[in-house]
């Protein structure tokens, strides 16, 4: 019988990376045990990994307060509208600039039109001068509109759709294939893999953008959930530093609301956590996609 | 091949050059557009108090709070202020934006031209907002249409009316605070504990130590709280004389930090031989705010330094989790050398107030002040009861924070009602009282049914040894020294002021735990002074000094 033999470096390896893992998990544990646990509990720091007083209070809040469920349908609704158009976009950019050198026209003007946005940003005032001048403010679109097209992401497309063998064109012109035809029926179906992560990458990126959604929504009924996650820390933070500034009574409720935060926090991380498992093999292969040159 | 390269690289160039033309003009090109956006002008109406006779719109934004507990749908937009203006004065007030990052969006909306009517901003931006011609000069505005009683807040801080004004005229109304009383500092000790001990009511400061001595040879823990940034030990510092964290006068009549003053030395020394002794907490160099007050919760601790809050947070918490008997007192800070003790009182203002120079009915702004002034000082008796509560439940006052200029007297005046109503009974008939019957409330509900919630009320204002009853005394008998720094920092503190703090809180933190001899004490200003501690006490003198 043949047994795997494990080397020392295995051992320090499996315990380097187990403790990795334990601290990635436990904040989380606690986060969880905190939510459940009751607010005098963990002002007095006794909970740790088990909840302390169990309640169900603060889930019940969030039912009925609604805000929180309000947000999460406006994240829900920018995930899915934005990464549509940066996938539609980014495969309308990649598919040109993928063809060799000739092929297309002032391709390398394009190249480095798009690639100095990688470099140089437009600076957070001027920009959003820009998006109130063209009058998105309170729009959806200003939170999907700016980043419509991501560069690097475009890139890794490009550099795959550049990996697929030039015969399957070739055929398809000489079928009587128009350049869209091609890039619909032949190239879309081969860069499902591609698609795939990327539009993780895009979809991440939207879920957890909180900035944008505070500069541009004028109202927070608007916000989308990781800007209303981070309005809840802020104004605790603020309150605890603004001693004689804040009203106390304030001070006093929003102790009693950080078992509730934390609830928040919780459910604001399932939607990612559900859809990271399915997705994770993808975004492994997103770290060497296209970074094989033939 | 080469000749590609070159127009490869002119090309990036030409579009890097272009850039920040593109923005300029969209900048300049959105700043005009935004101007031309405001209403006509409304007639004004002849009375202070008359209502306009067409609707007049005002435009403002607003901070969001989450402290707010919005009652039947009501909203930042919607509210009882609102509707009450709507109702008094026949002014629709709207909110331009709500935010939690109030900073930010207020530099983005200046930055954009995009101002509304009137808002709150801080110092600097009032600075720049005066430069940029955006705000209106209110001196004659607020002679004319500023009440009575709001100009009485500012006959008591004339001082603070002063840093509203540039070149003489004022631009911002100072928002002020709710006032002295509340800036002093306290030695909270827990009550259980020093009855089961029979202890007297310390006198000196050795009386503070004995008694924390006495509750960690009795139940365990540690005898006297401190934190990593040792807050604590500079609100004890005025037993010695010193000042630390405001800006005083010294004796050759120049203005000087009092952190670095030399009667600091002798607060370390003697803070450092308190530690050796394990009096202060041992672990204090990793303990914040959370920490201490967890510690005060689970019964570590008996002797805690802090400000008038204490009963607040952690107050409730400590009753539920300790039952009612343990609830922490305040004492005054008591003198550790024989003179008399002087309390710190530093600036307090949260803001000015700011008209646009687009606003057509600047007037209209001021009548909604003098209504909140109004309801603040003289609505007890003179209105409905209910209608005053509506307005201060649930945190209300949140919603308008933008046009809240609060008396300096408040809190003095809160102390002096809600005492005399307890000293009559429990069973006061509260309509004299006005908004401060919510205050009495839970005083009375602390006494009868050990409400938790009602503590922080009891302990700063209700009891015998009442926070506010100390800081009156401080405040009645003169003995307290104000910020020579009456204003906003000056330009070197503002941008190295946390650096030059860190100098001196890690220094100091060296000698209490005995790594470094008190000596070093001398050393830790010279490097602060070379730090910027020398252009900043310049700085001060020629913006505050006489």
């Amino acid at each position: 019988m043949e047994t795997k033999k494990y080397g020392v470096f295995d051992v320090v390896l499996l315990i380097v990376l187990g403790i990795a893992c334990v601290t990635c998990v436990l904040p989380f544990i606690n986060l969880l045990a905190v939510s459940f646990s009751g607010s005098t509990a963990v002002a007095a720091g006794k909970v740790g990994f088990v909840p302390v007083d169990f309640t169900l209070a603060s889930y019940k809040y969030i039912l009925e307060d609604g805000s929180f469920f309000r947000a999460m349908a406006v994240s829900i609704e920018r995930t899915v509208k934005g990464t549509l158009l940066n996938l539609i976009l980014m495969v309308l950019t990649a598919y040109p600039l993928a063809k060799p050198k000739g092929e297309l026209i002032g391709r390398r003007f394009y190249v480095v039109f798009f690639v100095i946005t990688m470099l140089i940003g437009g600076g957070m005032i001027p920009t959003y001068l820009l998006v109130s001048g063209l009058g998105l403010k309170d729009t959806i679109w200003a939170l999907i509109l700016p980043g419509a097209l991501p560069v690097s992401n475009m890139v890794i497309l490009m550099n795959f759709i550049r990996e697929l063998p030039a015969e399957l064109e070739e055929a398809a012109s000489l079928d009587g294939a128009t350049p869209f035809q091609t890039l619909v029926m032949i190239i879309l179906p081969l860069l499902k893999p591609a698609l795939a992560t990327v539009g993780l990458f895009c979809m991440v990126g939207h879920w957890n953008e909180w900035f944008n959604g505070m500069l541009y929504m004028s109202n927070p009924s608007n916000y989308p959930l990781q800007t209303y996650l981070q309005s809840l820390l802020v104004n605790f933070e603020n309150m605890l530093q603004g001693d004689s500034t804040y009203d106390i009574k304030a001070l006093l409720s929003m102790m009693n609301v950080r078992t509730g935060r934390a609830a928040q926090l919780f459910l604001g991380a399932i939607p990612i956590m559900l859809v990271y498992p399915f997705l994770q093999k993808y975004f492994t292969k997103g770290l060497v996609l296209g970074s094989v040159k033939g | 091949m080469w000749d590609k390269k070159v127009i490869a690289l002119a090309i990036a160039a030409v579009l890097i050059l272009c850039f920040p033309g593109f923005v300029g003009r969209g900048a300049g090109a959105v700043g005009n557009s935004g101007g031309g956006s405001a209403a006509e002008a409304v007639p004004v109406p002849e009375g202070l108090w008359d209502p306009y006779e067409q609707e007049l719109t005002l435009t403002t934004v607003m901070e969001e709070n989450s402290g707010t507990s919005f009652q039947n749908g009501d909203t930042y937009d919607d509210n009882p202020w609102y509707r009450a203006f709507k109702d008094r004065f026949n002014i629709n007030l709207k909110n331009m934006w709500i935010s939690n990052d109030y900073g930010t969006k207020l530099n983005l909306a200046i930055a954009d031209r995009d101002l509304p009517d009137f808002c709150y901003v801080n110092a600097s931006q009032l600075a720049s907002l005066e430069k940029s011609g955006l705000i209106m000069d209110l001196t004659d505005l607020f002679d004319t249409y500023a009440s009575d009683t709001l100009k009485s807040y500012f006959e008591i801080e004339s001082d603070t009316y002063e840093t509203g004004c540039l070149g003489g005229r004022l631009y911002g109304i100072p928002q002020l605070s709710y006032g002295n009383i509340d800036k002093f500092n306290y030695v909270w000790i827990r009550k259980d504990w020093k009855d089961q001990l029979g202890l007297a009511d310390p006198q000196t400061m050795d009386d503070v130590l004995a008694i924390a001595q006495a509750f960690k040879e009795n139940f365990g823990g540690y005898a006297m709280g401190e934190m990593q940034n040792l807050d604590n030990m500079n609100r004890l510092a005025v037993a010695y004389g010193a000042h630390p964290g405001i800006w005083i006068e010294l004796e050759d009549g120049t203005l000087g930090y009092g952190t670095v003053q030399p009667e600091m030395k002798e607060v370390i020394a003697a803070y450092a031989e308190w530690y050796a002794e394990g009096i202060i907490n041992p672990n204090f160099t990793t303990t914040n705010q959370d920490k201490l007050f967890q510690d005060a919760i689970n019964g570590e601790v008996g002797v805690v330094p802090w400000a008038q809050w204490f009963g607040y947070n952690p107050g409730p918490q400590i009753i539920e989790n300790l039952g009612p008997e343990a609830i922490f007192e305040p004492y005054p800070i008591p003198s550790a050398n024989g003179a008399e003790v002087e309390g710190n009182v530093g600036f307090g203002n949260i803001g000015y107030i700011v008209i646009s120079n687009n606003c057509k009915n600047p007037e209209g702004v001021f009548k909604l002040i003098n209504f909140w002034c109004y309801m603040m000082d003289d609505a007890a008796g003179n209105e409905d009861l209910e209608f005053i509560s509506s307005l201060y439940d649930n945190n209300y006052p949140n919603c308008v924070r933008c046009l809240t200029v609060i008396n300096p007297m408040t809190d003095y005046n809160q102390y002096t009602k809600v005492t005399d109503a307890l000293a009559k009974g429990l069973d006061v008939d509260v309509t004299e009282l006005g908004k401060d019957a919510s205050k009495y409330n839970s005083c009375v509900a602390w006494l009868t049914k050990q409400d938790p919630d009602g503590v922080g009320d009891w302990l700063q204002q209700g009891n015998d040894k009442s926070a506010y009853g100390i800081a009156k005394e401080y405040l009645d008998s003169g003995t307290y020294l104000k910020d020579a720094k009456w204003g906003q920092d000056t330009a070197t503190l503002q941008s190295v002021g946390s650096t030059l703090n860190d100098i001196l809180v890690e220094g100091f933190t060296q000698i209490i735990i005995g790594e470094k001899d008190i000596d070093y004490f001398d050393t830790l200003v010279e490097q602060w002074w070379k730090a910027g501690g020398e252009m900043a006490t310049a700085e001060i003198n020629e913006t505050y000094g006489n």
